[in-house]
């Protein structure tokens, strides 16, 4: 009896211990605020907090780089898969949307929809800053346009590839709450590009951050200007997807010169301006020859420090201040990682994906003014091993041009390229050709505005060389010793111009459809694998209500390497429904 | 109650017989997979084969046995005892055909079998390469397969590995005919006076046919040699003399004539009789046609085959193959032009790109660019090139020159060595734009060598009138009637 008693008591005491335990546990003293961890409370209180959510924002926008490169030109006819490539890239690559696997991390859109809740977080407490007074309208007004701006950029790669896509301003906790089909509707792209032009109308600043303001303080050896988007050259995208040509025109333009007063004549002449060669020195980010050897294809300049080439690798200089509008920088020692050394490098990377025939194709139908007959752009932009080619425009930092071999393989660094002076004058002269001024675009696209608008057999400049009509489109190239003259734009080359290549004819008849096929495929030259083929050739597709225009080209692409599909790709690609890809992801 | 006394054992019968089906296949099916695959030493497991026991006598007669200490992994090749009955009288008396034989059968490492169509090449104790492909060895197939044992793998099957000889090895053992002679004999002659001794050490180095051609000893390379019979060799190198005049000396032409002959007798590849193509191309670029009907004996080697041929099959025409040379790969210039040498790409009407070079405003009076061309046959040329007049707005005068490749003793100053001129074509148009071959003329070469061609621009300083250009040269050497 004694003992049982006894074993009676001891299960009470156990129970009355625990219960103890319990309750003690939800007193408060024991509820310390952790120190390594923010929490909500404490993120937005004065300006470096709201600086800190900037870099943040963007740090995120760094794990997109990956996905939009593969959208915008694995998707489309210049870049292919290696036969080292995994079945998910072999999908993107031949762009059958409907058979695109249900697990497909490439085709996953949460991500895009984790930066999208990151800003309408960072815009709401940035209002709610403002209503607090935590800083000042000027600081408030910088920093909330440019997460607008971030946010409707990524919007619109949803809205190209996806099509329909949810439109959604508010903070959420749950990204999975984005599938919430009734409580977000899908928008028609039309809608969406409504409404991220009128979110982006409404910003209250539409320039860089002021030279005062904290963000724009270099950090970590890099030079801030530029790491953050250009909310006009955005607006400008807007509205020419919109087809609103004159205001495109008009944004691009401001962009096109807005160091004109800030500066020195290097400012004024020379940036954004795709300045002429020089072809003395070398000493340019032009298509160039050694001087008086120009016939011999040895003295090409291809390196990491001259030539056109250099543009993609070198420090972040006064010639690169020309040309960049838009990179964001991928460094070893943070996450995240840079993804394109895996995608495209052959030494230290996986080498999965590489240049189309048709890309090569493209450069070699082109003739150099030295008679080479091919694009020297193909050599810059791509390496070859073997028969197959090596896209090196962003390895260029991480391994040496002959040998294709890391640097230092543990330094994985580049950078995401995202807009630069080449796409901004190709866009602008796609809204001026739209827009009526073929003569303009084709000067922008050729040998450049002084020489299309010039009389050489005057030597009195004063009334030519320049474009006499209103902003946006009023250039003024002189460049004249008797009376001198020295505009504003008197070094522009035009994009052929500085490629060293010959000039387009252009037939006057058909002249608009050309010229647009001509900048589209300048684009192509130019600027392949940097993330914007595919766009260029929805965009023109919808524009002109052909989409023989893009189902064609990818077309090019897959039969050129005898892939089975192409045709069934070609005539599924002829109906719109089927450039989006699938907007789902598994939760 | 009496009911469930009979349905207990019933019930419990069948559950037992559920279990047994059901728990039957995992793990018998992994001991089967795992069938042969022991941990006894591969010597101990070949003694208990009754299949071996015959090789095994040869196998510890030859000492072989020895190698298979367990330091290392072998596959051996065990064939059947009636195979090993069959040839181990012939092997009785001569140790070292024996321990041949034997390492025939071994391979260093172990080698499943292989069931693909992608052949596998083994090198075997005997240093012979042996094709394993196709579930099957050297042509021997398999009785049992992939027996392993703790340091190795046995495989038993239905054929003798009996070593073959070399193409290399036929040959010496054949030196009686006289195109085997022949090729013999260059490991002692020199076929040029000129020729250097690479390595004093390996003599067979001196082979100009090994060096050149093939080197036959080679057991991991594959070869198919035609022989002629003594008299059709005799005939077809008297009928090319001609065009073998090596310094008019009568013995050193005939040995390179019979070395034109042969270096169109080898090719780099195994083809049975069966499998012979129509036409073979040499490793000097001369197409020989193949006539099976010509050859009257095949020999099957380790590492090709021989044919024996009835009959010459291949036409002198055949053999005057057409020599290029590249305007942008010259050896050297009368001055230096770097500055003003332009090496180009360019595209033809049919689209095709090619290289040349452009050396202009070089501001030198008769600029001369130096090429050096291999031993040409002593015949007539007819002489071409392609040169791009691309860029200029004026037509400019070119010349192309033949000389001996050796310099001699100036007349005027015995210390300047000159070339003497061969022949010298007349300045030659350059015509704007012309993408076509331009026919220069003719020239006799009339001794077997090598020859220096010059290209030389105008003699004049004048820029854009001493501007050289060439994508290419060609020789098409004539056929000699007579």
């Amino acid at each position: 009896m004694k003992t049982r008693k006894m074993k009676r008591i001891t299960i009470y005491g156990l129970y009355a211990a625990l219960a103890c335990l319990t309750f003690s546990s939800c007193s408060k003293f024991l509820e310390v605020e952790p120190k390594e961890v923010l929490v909500k409370e404490q993120m937005y209180r004065n300006i470096y907090d709201a600086d800190a959510a900037v870099i943040g924002i963007y740090g995120k926008l760094l794990s997109l780089a990956e996905q939009h490169i593969l959208w915008n030109e694995l998707r489309a006819d210049l870049l292919t898969v290696t036969n080292r490539a995994n079945p998910y890239l072999k999908e993107i690559n031949t762009n059958d949307v409907g058979a695109i696997s249900v697990d497909n991390p490439y085709a996953n859109p949460r991500k895009f929809y984790e930066v999208i809740l990151n800003c309408n977080d960072v815009l709401t407490n940035f209002q709610v800053m403002r209503a607090e007074n935590k800083f000042t309208p000027e600081e408030y007004n910088q920093r909330y346009s440019d997460i607008m701006a971030v946010r409707s950029w990524v919007y619109l790669q949803l809205g190209i590839h996806f099509g329909r896509v949810p439109y959604i301003t508010d903070p959420l906790e749950d990204t999975d709450a984005v599938l919430d089909k009734d409580k977000y509707p899908l928008l028609e792209f039309e809608q969406l590009l409504t409404k991220l032009i009128a979110d982006m109308e409404a910003v209250p600043y539409k320039l860089l951050y002021s030279d005062t303001e904290s963000l724009m303080f270099n950090v970590d050896g890099y030079t801030m200007e530029r790491f953050y988007i250009n909310k006009q050259a955005l607006l400008g995208d807007l509205h020419l997807w919109n087809n609103d040509y004159q205001k495109a025109a008009e944004y691009y333009k401001l962009v096109m010169t807005s160091y004109d007063n800030l500066g020195n004549d290097g400012y004024r002449y020379d940036r954004y301006k795709i300045k002429w060669a020089e072809i003395s020195t070398n000493n340019d980010i032009a298509v160039g020859y050694l001087r008086y050897r120009e016939q011999d294809v040895r003295t090409l300049i291809n390196s990491k420090t001259q030539g056109w080439r250099s543009m993609f690798s070198r420090s972040q200089d006064e010639l690169w201040n020309t040309e960049w509008v838009w990179t964001l920088p991928f460094n070893s020692n943070f996450n995240p990682q840079n993804p394109f050394i895996r995608l495209f490098a052959a030494n230290g990377g996986d080498h999965l994906l590489k240049p189309s025939q048709e890309s090569l194709d493209l450069w070699g139908n082109q003739t150099q003014r030295n008679g080479v007959p091919y694009d020297a752009r193909r050599d810059l932009s791509v390496s070859m091993i073997g028969q197959e080619g090596v896209v090196t425009k962003y390895t260029d930092e991480f391994s040496d041009i002959e040998t294709m071999l890391p640097i230092d393989k543990f330094q994985r660094g580049g950078k995401w390229h995202l807009y630069r002076a080449a796409k901004l004058h190709l866009r602008f002269a796609e809204a001026a050709n739209r827009d009526g001024h073929h003569k303009l675009a084709v000067g922008l696209l050729n040998n450049g505005v002084g020489r299309i608008y010039d009389d050489p057999n005057q030597s009195d400049k004063t009334d030519v060389q320049q474009t006499h009509l209103p902003f946006p489109y009023d250039f003024d190239a002189r460049n004249g010793n008797n009376p001198r003259y020295r505009a504003t734009w008197h070094r522009n080359d035009g994009l052929r111009g500085r490629a060293y290549l010959t000039f387009r004819e252009i037939n006057p008849t058909d002249s608009l459809t050309q010229v647009e096929d001509y900048l589209i495929e300048e684009a192509a030259l130019e600027m392949a694998f940097e993330g914007s083929r595919w766009e260029d050739l929805v965009r023109i597709a919808i524009r002109r209500n052909d989409p023989s225009f893009l189902a064609d080209k990818i077309y090019e692409k897959l039969s050129k390497e005898g892939h089975p599909q192409a045709d069934a790709v070609r005539s599924k690609l002829m109906n719109r429904e089927n450039w989006y890809l699938p907007f789902n992801w598994e939760q | 109650m009496k009911k469930h006394d009979i349905l207990t054992p019933v019930i419990g019968l069948i559950c037992m017989l559920l279990l047994q089906v059901s728990c039957s296949d995992p793990w018998d099916e992994h001991a089967r997979d795992n069938e042969g695959l022991t941990n006894e030493p591969l010597l101990e497991r070949l003694e208990k084969e009754p299949e071996s026991s015959e090789f095994m006598k040869l196998l510890h007669a030859s000492g072989v046995d020895k190698t298979l200490d367990g330091n290392n992994a072998y596959t051996v090749f065990v064939p059947e005892n009636s195979r090993i009955q069959a040839v181990s009288s012939s092997l009785q008396n001569d140790a070292e055909a024996l321990d041949r034989f034997v390492k025939n059968h071994i391979a260093v490492s172990t080698h499943r079998l292989n069931a693909s169509a992608d052949t596998v090449r083994l090198t075997m104790l005997s240093g012979k390469t042996l094709d394993f492909v196709n579930s099957e060895i050297d042509g021997a197939a398999f009785s049992k397969s992939n027996q392993a044992g703790a340091d190795g793998m046995y495989h038993v099957i239905t054929d003798a590995l009996i070593p073959r000889q070399s193409l290399w090895e036929y040959m010496s053992d054949h030196n009686d005919e006289l195109q085997n002679a022949f090729i013999l004999s260059l490991n002692e002659y020199n076929l040029y006076d000129t020729a250097v001794v690479e390595d004093p050490a390996d003599y067979y180095l001196n082979n100009e046919f090994l060096r050149n051609v093939g080197d036959m000893r080679d057991e991991n390379q594959r070869f198919t040699y035609f022989v002629l019979k003594d008299a059709d060799f005799t005939a077809e190198v008297e009928q090319f003399l001609p065009y073998v005049n090596y310094r008019n000396h009568a013995d050193s032409s005939y040995a390179i004539g019979q070395y034109e002959i042969v270096k169109d007798m080898l090719f780099k590849q195994a083809y049975s009789k069966d499998n012979l193509p129509a036409m073979l191309l040499s490793a000097s670029n001369v197409p020989f046609p193949v006539d099976k009907s010509a050859i009257s004996q095949s020999v099957r080697l380790s590492n090709g085959w021989v044919h024996i041929l009835d009959r010459a099959t291949l036409p002198v025409v055949n053999k005057l193959v057409d020599t290029y040379v590249q305007g942008e790969e010259p050896s050297r210039f009368s001055e230096s032009v770097t500055a003003s040498t332009f090496h180009r790409i360019r595209k033809d009407p049919y689209g095709e790109f090619f290289k040349d070079i452009m050396v202009q405003n070089h501001k030198v009076s008769s600029l001369s660019i130096f090429y050096n061309l291999p031993r040409m046959y002593s015949t007539t040329y007819d002489v071409y090139w392609r040169a791009l007049n691309d860029i200029q707005n004026n037509v400019f005068q070119q010349r192309v020159g033949v000389f001996e490749f050796n310099p001699r003793p100036s007349e005027e100053d015995p210390e300047i060595p000159v070339h003497a001129q061969i022949f010298q074509f007349p300045y030659t148009n350059v015509e704007q734009n012309d993408y076509n071959e331009v026919y220069l003329g003719e020239f006799t070469l009339e001794e077997y060598d090598r020859i220096l061609t010059v290209l030389q621009g105008a003699a004049t300083t004048d820029e854009g009138i001493n501007t050289l250009v060439l994508d290419y040269l060609r020789f098409v050497p004539k056929l000699k009637t007579n």
